[in-house]
């Protein structure tokens, strides 16, 4: 990058007004950059699913924040380093920077015109190269201890409701990850399309993992992983990330888990965890846990959540329905003793059975509406930001790859 | 460059003239470790200085010469490198990536229509489900009430005959829907084979 001892120093400002210029055209930027990439070298059309679009949103984010933190190493160093973790289970190579860049060099010549001077093009080219090679080494110390992917069986799947089933995995290689943690899947079904879903269950000793699935209306590997995959079927499974829903060791021993729809797994995963450590001599926790449905048929893991409260003193499980649709029904004949579920929103009834702020930490997961909701009820009754841990399924809070906000340290110590 | 201390302990070049008689090319490697020196007269120890200073002031300029020739050259290296991306850009033109791009929208918006369609029917089997569900729980409580299990089980059989429909008729949905995408991937092989060519 710099030669003969003379140290040529980026233009950092130059390097972001540039970048608003070109950023301003929106998608059309992300548009031209691939399909220079693929007129490149068009075998790494595959890499792709077909639609590109979300593709082309993580990109420009990723970019984004890449720009604006150039002169930011410390935060950008880890970003860039998880990113490039990340993408060993596309396939990437180190190969494939070479031709990125260009692809990136080019584009940004076609949207700057006149202003794509020798030296702006020098100062982009020093800064691709120092985000490729930090990206590389990241990969390639990652490569050191694991794989790139994990394939996995699937060992068990039953259909739970219309739209919700629960997978059992079964990796070919160990999967250490931590509870409340969530790893990328692409099922044979819809290859080159990788969806986050969290393990709900604490690691065991026999390897496998829980997976709950909700069928989203017009989703593409929601809907193969409800309808079409069977035991049998091999799925693969990227590195587990995300530390927004861990245990964090320095914060409150007591919990309130709050859950919507599939938000169930990561938080039942947590329940294990307490029961494992409780078990080991750990600390004694409290866990209240509030699990939502829209109707008292799409509590589907309410049985084993209710043996888990009869085996252990310190939990305690509250179900919560949106609508009271009959609940004297199989649910009530299987279960006698169930109770009615409270009505209404789980969030509002979590937040109004917790009342006012105590030293417990708040976990909430679901629908991004839900876990909106929820936080700005919290807030409401004056809980602190520091006490809150959340994520949501379209994003929300963030999950590392579009959204570089999200935590990129553990917090917890808890060893699978 | 400048702020080594060894170096600015020498007198500025620009008034020693090469010493009369070498060669004006510039000295090699090897030359400089075999460079001899005028002992020093009267039985003093060491080299004459004027000697030593002399030759000292030559390498420096051949140094700063030197440096110059690489600054420019990396320059020049630079244009070239930047001059060479504007012409692979060129070579590429616009039109095969513009129709990269073009093919790329025209799919998406296929994907995009299937998408909302398989969407639109999906929540639709749901609310049926839903209301054939609630309709099951309200049939069968009446008949609880009544006492006539058998019945029941008849309600329940007929029920269940009505999901597994519905579910049949979004398997064939879903079939369908996977019958476009296949479609559309064998179009997107079509036109990676047109790019490779």
């Amino acid at each position: 990058m710099a030669g003969s001892g003379q140290t040529r120093v980026v233009d950092v400002d130059r390097l972001k007004r540039s970048w608003a210029l070109v950023a301003a055209h929106g998608d059309k930027v992300a548009m031209r950059f691939y399909s220079r990439l693929f007129t490149a070298v068009p075998e790494v059309r595959q890499m792709f699913p077909l639609s590109m679009a979300a593709q082309r949103d993580r990109l420009v984010t990723a970019l984004g924040f890449t720009v604006s933190h150039v002169d930011d190493l410390d935060r950008l160093a880890p970003y860039l380093q998880h990113l490039g973790r990340d993408h060993r289970k596309f396939g990437v190579l180190a190969d494939h920077y070479g031709p990125v860049g260009d692809a990136l060099l080019a584009t940004l010549g076609d949207f700057l015109g006149r202003d794509w001077t020798i030296d702006l093009a020098h100062d982009w080219a020093d800064a691709y190269a120092l985000v490729a090679s930090t990206m590389i080494a990241a990969a390639d110390e990652a490569s050191l201890t694991s794989p790139a992917v994990w394939t996995a069986e699937v060992v068990a799947h039953e259909r739970r409701t219309f739209d919700i089933a629960v997978l059992t995995v079964q990796p070919d290689e160990p999967y250490g990850y931590v509870p409340g943690q969530s790893m990328a899947l692409e099922t044979a079904a819809r290859p080159r399309m990788w969806r986050y879903y969290s393990p709900a269950n604490a690691p065991r000793d026999d390897g496998s993992i829980d997976l709950h699935v909700r069928r989203t209306p017009g989703g593409p590997v929601s809907s193969a992983l409800v309808d079409r995959v069977q035991k049998g079927d091999m799925v693969r499974l990227g590195a587990p990330v995300g530390w927004r829903l861990t245990l964090d060791d320095d914060g409150p021993l007591d919990l309130v888990l709050i859950a919507g729809g599939t938000g169930l797994a990561p938080m039942k995963a947590l329940v294990e965890q307490v029961a494992a450590e409780t078990l080991a001599g750990g600390p004694i926790r409290r866990v209240e846990l509030f699990v939502g449905g829209r109707r008292s048929t799409e509590l589907y893991e309410l049985a084993a959540l209710r043996a888990l409260e009869d085996e252990h003193g310190w939990l305690a499980v509250t179900a919560v329905v949106a609508h009271d649709v009959r609940w004297r029904s199989s649910m009530a004949r299987s279960r006698p003793d169930e109770r009615r579920p409270e009505v209404g929103e789980v969030g509002e009834v979590a937040v109004r059975a917790i009342g006012c702020p105590s030293d417990r930490a708040v976990y909430v997961c679901g629908g991004d509406a839900m876990v909106t909701a929820t936080l700005d009820l919290l807030r409401e009754a004056g809980w602190p930001r520091e006490h809150l841990h959340f994520e949501g399924f379209q994003g929300l809070g963030g999950d590392i790859y579009g959204h570089p906000d999200a935590p990129l340290e553990r917090r917890g110590t808890f060893q699978p | 460059m400048n702020t080594d201390p060894t170096l600015s302990a020498v007198p500025p070049p620009a008034s020693a003239p090469l010493p009369a008689g070498r060669p004006a090319r510039p000295q090699t490697p090897g030359q400089v470790r075999a460079a001899t020196f005028t002992r020093t007269p009267l039985g003093r120890r060491g080299f004459d200085e004027d000697d030593v200073t002399r030759y000292l002031d030559r390498l420096a300029d051949e140094i700063a010469t030197r440096d110059d020739a690489i600054g420019r050259l990396m320059h020049e290296n630079r244009k070239l490198r930047h001059a060479l991306r504007e012409w692979h850009r060129d070579m590429i033109g616009y039109e095969g990536v513009d129709l990269v791009s073009m093919a790329q929208q025209q799919v998406e918006e296929q994907i995009a229509q299937t998408d909302a369609y398989s969407r639109q029917r999906e929540e639709e089997a749901a609310r049926l489900y839903d209301e054939i569900v609630a309709e099951a729980y309200e049939e069968a409580e009446r008949r609880f009430g009544a006492a006539l299990s058998g019945d029941l089980e008849e309600q329940t059989s007929r029920q269940r005959t009505l999901i597994v429909a519905v579910l049949q008729s979004l398997e064939a949905l879903a079939t369908q829907v996977d019958a476009t995408r296949q479609t559309f991937n064998s179009e997107i092989d079509k036109l990676e084979l047109l790019d490779k060519s």
